[in-house]
């Protein structure tokens, strides 16, 4: 090896393994790499050190510390503008966001520094003087309005709604839709306007008549007044056009502004009031999390305005599967009737609905090149980096995003997450623990902090996490679902079957099927497969004469799939097979071009029979099905699995299971690979394939019954064949703790008691 | 021997020329998939389908522009594919909530994390810009931001980084940095 045969590429190295090249860059380097054989050597011997620098949390301490070292003067600067922020707020928000930002070293960004911004406009509120109530909404239908029109030009910077809002919540004026002048001011020096409008609506009827004032933020001096009188046939989009191109003329902006295409407000909105009103309403509530009361307000507007996009938009945020399909789809068709921005969010979702997660993100990065207000494209961009993989990218624009709002409780709990995905536990729960901080009141942060500790093995953390979050909303339903499951994992079976009663009366009928099936994980988890199957059977019937009293459409696939197991557990694979085929039928009405989902489990059933030919069938099939739909085969490599597992051929079947990993059959998946790991004597390999499986107290493994005790088992006599004699028979106690009450047939029940015996005798 | 002497020489006949070849593909392969994909398992599988296509067609195609670009543009393609069936997967697939815990964590050389703490704490102290670059880098900043506040230009970015390598590397090897 001479050199590097591109010494430009060549200095990119490193660059490229901190991840720190662009998309298009790290292609070009890539290929280098394949071609220049000097580069490609050193990338090998570097690989584990590059991926500790970029990985490990000690390395990253490392360079803080550093830097910090280095860094004095800009540090000192950031912290001072902050001071500035901060120093308006009561003493209690300010103590309490000091906290929030200090350890992530969150940056506020420079909209939020006292510099008012060229061109920036804050259009503040619109007072109802002719109806004090403002029982039409119209006031903020005209400010939301007004908002939307003046955004669309290229000469002005319109502060969004959404910004606004926060900031005001930031001051303690959460909700207040009329603000005197004093508080609008520090509202638009917050949001570094240069000027802010405000306005009154003087009459309604017979025309409408409104007045606005534009305002020096900076000297508080009134630059222009505006008087609209509107015609009685004129509706406010008539207004709020003669009222824009007002505006822009009273502001003196360059000739261009008021040449520039200026569509009419109705044009990329919508022509009905009420249609407004009612999308006013939604976006309100939806800020609030009140998804139902949103999805309520965007259906009214879709009613009074079929072609209304951005209320599409929404209900696609709320809807899922064929529905939400539906709504982008309409929202997509109607997109003409958006405003720029708008447009950009709807094709943005639609590459999300469809899995193109990349096209979602280009679109959210043109919404904040331009609008770089919008904390909701980056807690969007957020979103997919971390769909993507991108973790440390979606802490970044996580942390931008929180620097916009720093009350932005889904960026707070969103971090935990991708936090927890880096195996950054602590971190995870300081996110949570702040979020908690500035919302001490809702369930939401203490039902996320349980579910980051039950996902790493805290299990009496979680439970009191979910009890926190039940204090505060006893009818809670994520975290009484998640704390029955957990008194589940703990053995309390009596409060478990409370929670998941709970869970079953607060549920409404769409969710009651998946809740009805909780109280299966009781009798599952002991091993009582007889008293299940009988408990299956009542459930079955009481949810269908439910489902077809309250008009749902009666769908028990997974109702179906708990009795297949229940039946396989006790050996009988014909009719666990019955049962499969009905959960594959219901599935088959949902989803009707998805019909491999189950069969990967059919041929395990057949092969456990030993039905071997039909299970490679089954198999074969779903080989060429995936490869026909261009999808994963992962569940082919499942079936091929759990063939080879009955076959004896435990070298393939590993690597079978291996490539099967995150299909849907995964606590299976990975139960047999460390089977085969455990026949092979690959100890390591199936030790860490079960510590893992039984340090998450997740729902998933509940539902595979059996299954997530037998890892007790099968861990056991790992530590039995590396001679840890302590630590197996502590595994062979749990299990037949477990299943002290549990149906004779386990073959592993007597098996462990032996064990046991064995070990404890020579201990 | 390079990768496009190497496919040509395959290309002819040789045995020894394919497999050294396709050895090559996959060490880098592994490496560029493990840079977008965090999943181990699929890390293996998206590299292996790449191969396989590779070896099903690349004596059969003439290249525009050369054999490295075509075979990148197949792993390529695969990755995304993944990132396409993965989105689609776990939204159609999912039927009872089920949670797939991923492929297993990598664990890293306690030796060398020891070895390389010390090297860096040496290349921080010779080269300060260095521990700024990588802190912004792990507070999610990109190259163009990390370039605007260090008042750098992208290429002498690269080349500072470049520099602060061959330290690391030197003392990885030696213990000393000069």
């Amino acid at each position: 090896m001479d050199g590097c045969t591109d010494k430009r590429l060549g200095t990119r190295l490193y660059a490229y393994e901190l991840r720190l090249l662009a998309e298009n860059e790290r292609q070009e380097f890539e290929i280098h790499l394949l071609e220049c054989p000097y580069c490609h050597a050193r990338a090998l011997k570097f690989a584990d050190a590059a991926r500790l620098i970029r990985d490990d949390a000690d390395l990253q301490t490392l360079a803080a510390e550093a830097a910090d070292h280095e860094t004095i003067a800009p540090i000192s600067a950031r912290s001072s503008r902050l001071t500035t922020i901060i120093r308006s707020l009561a003493v209690a928000a300010a103590a309490l966001l000091i906290l929030v930002l200090k350890p992530w070293q969150i940056e506020i960004s420079p909209t939020q520094e006292a510099v008012a911004a060229e061109n920036r406009l804050a259009v503040m509120y619109f007072d109802n003087i002719a109806d004090p109530t403002d029982s039409m909404r119209l006031g903020e239908i005209t400010t939301y309005l007004l908002t939307t029109d003046l955004s669309e030009s290229q000469y002005l910077d319109i502060v969004s709604t959404q910004r606004l809002y926060d900031i005001m919540r930031l001051m303690g004026h959460t909700g207040t839709k009329v603000v005197d002048r004093d508080i609008a001011t520090h509202v638009a020096e917050k949001a570094s306007a240069r000027w802010m409008l405000l306005g009154s609506i003087l009459q309604m009827e017979p025309g409408l008549v409104v007045r606005g004032q534009l305002v020096d933020v900076a000297t508080g001096r009134l630059l222009a007044s505006q008087h609209i009188s509107g015609e009685p046939e004129e509706t406010i989009f008539d207004l709020v056009d003669r009222f824009t191109i007002q505006v822009k003329e009273d502001l003196a902006l360059p000739r261009g502004a008021i040449q520039e295409p200026d569509p009419r407000i109705a044009s990329v909105t919508t022509h009905s009031p009420l249609a407004y009103r009612y999308y006013v309403d939604g976006v309100e509530y939806e800020a609030q999390f009140l998804s139902d009361d949103a999805e309520a307000s965007f259906r009214a507007a879709i009613a009074h305005d079929s072609t209304f996009a951005m209320a599409y938009y929404y209900l696609a945020g709320l809807t899922v599967g064929e529905e939400q399909d539906s709504m982008i789809a309409r929202a997509t068709a109607f997109a003409d009737n958006a405003s720029q921005k708008e447009q950009l969010y709807i094709r943005s979702r639609k590459a999300g609905v469809d899995g193109s997660f990349r096209t979602a993100t280009e679109a959210l990065f043109q919404v904040i090149d331009r609008y770089p207000d919008e904390k909701t494209a980056y807690y969007l961009i957020a979103t997919y980096k971390s769909a993507m993989g991108y973790s440390q990218e979606a802490i970044h624009y996580l942390k931008k995003a929180i620097a916009l709002d720093l009350l932005y409780k889904q960026a707070y709990n969103h971090l935990a997450y991708v936090y927890n995905s880096l195996d950054k536990v602590d971190e995870s729960v300081e996110a949570l623990n702040r979020y908690a901080a500035l919302v001490p009141d809702e369930p939401n942060p203490y039902d996320s902090r349980g579910e980051i500790y039950a996902y790493n093995g805290r299990l009496d953390d979680a439970i009191e996490s979910f009890q926190e979050a039940l204090k505060r909303k006893p009818d809670f339903l994520p975290s009484l679902r998640s704390l029955g499951d957990m008194y589940v994992f703990k053995g309390d079976y009596e409060n478990a079957r409370m929670c998941y009663e709970q869970f079953i009366e607060h549920s409404d009928s769409e969710n009651r099927t998946s809740a009805r099936l909780s109280l299966a994980y009781i009798p599952a988890r002991q091993g009582q497969m007889d008293r299940l199957l009988d408990l299956m059977t009542e459930l079955i019937v009481i949810d269908s004469l439910d489902m077809v009293a309250s008009g749902e459409r009666v769908n028990q696939k997974s109702m179906y799939v708990m009795v297949a197991r229940a039946y396989a557990a006790r050996g009988e694979y014909g009719p666990a097979l019955d049962a499969l085929d009905r959960a594959i039928d219901y599935n088959t009405m949902e989803y009707p071009d998805d019909k491999r989902t189950y069969r990967g489990t059919r041929a395990l059933y057949l092969a456990a029979a030993g039905r071997i030919e039909e299970a490679q069938q089954v198999a074969d099939s779903l080989r060429d099905e995936s490869a026909e739909l261009g999808r994963h085969p992962g569940v082919y490599w499942y079936a091929a699995g759990a063939i080879a597992f009955y076959l004896g051929d435990y070298e393939s079947c590993q690597e079978y299971f291996k490539k099967a990993s995150w299909s849907t059959e995964s606590l299976s998946a990975q139960l047999f690979l460390a089977r085969a790991y455990l026949e092979t004597g690959t100890f390591d390999e199936a030790e860490n394939i079960l510590e893992k499986q039984l340090s998450r107290y997740q729902r998933y493994r509940l539902q595979y019954g059996p299954m997530n005790v037998q890892l007790h088992y099968y861990l056991g006599q790992v530590y039995e064949k590396t001679e840890r004699p302590e630590k197996a028979a502590d595994e062979y106690r749990t299990l037949l703790t477990v299943w002290q009450e549990a149906d004779p047939y386990f073959v592993e029940i007597d098996d462990a008691r032996q064990r046991l015996a064995r070990l404890t005798s020579n201990l | 021997m390079q990768i496009n002497t190497l496919y040509s020489n395959a290309v002819d006949g040789n045995r020894g020329a394919e497999d050294e070849l396709f050895a090559h593909l996959l060490v880098s392969f592994r490496l560029f998939v493990q840079q977008r994909v965090q999943d181990s398992s699929d890390r293996e599988e998206i590299v292996q389908d790449a191969l396989m296509t590779i070896a099903a067609k690349y004596r059969e195609i003439r290249f525009d522009t050369s054999f490295a670009a075509w075979a990148y543009r197949v792993l390529n393609n695969k990755v995304l594919d993944y990132f396409k069936t993965r989105g689609r997967h776990r939204a159609v697939e999912s039927p009872i909530g089920d949670y797939d815990p991923g492929g297993r964590s990598w664990e890293p050389d306690p030796a060398l994390k020891a070895r390389l703490i010390d090297c860096l704490r040496k290349v921080n102290s010779a080269q300060h810009k260095h521990a700024r670059i990588l802190n912004l880098h792990y507070q999610g900043f990109s190259t163009a931001e990390i370039c605007d506040r260090l008042k750098l230009t992208t290429n002498y970015f690269y080349v500072m980084l470049s520099r602060a390598r061959a330290a690391l590397e030197r003392c990885l090897e030696t213990g000393e940095i000069d």
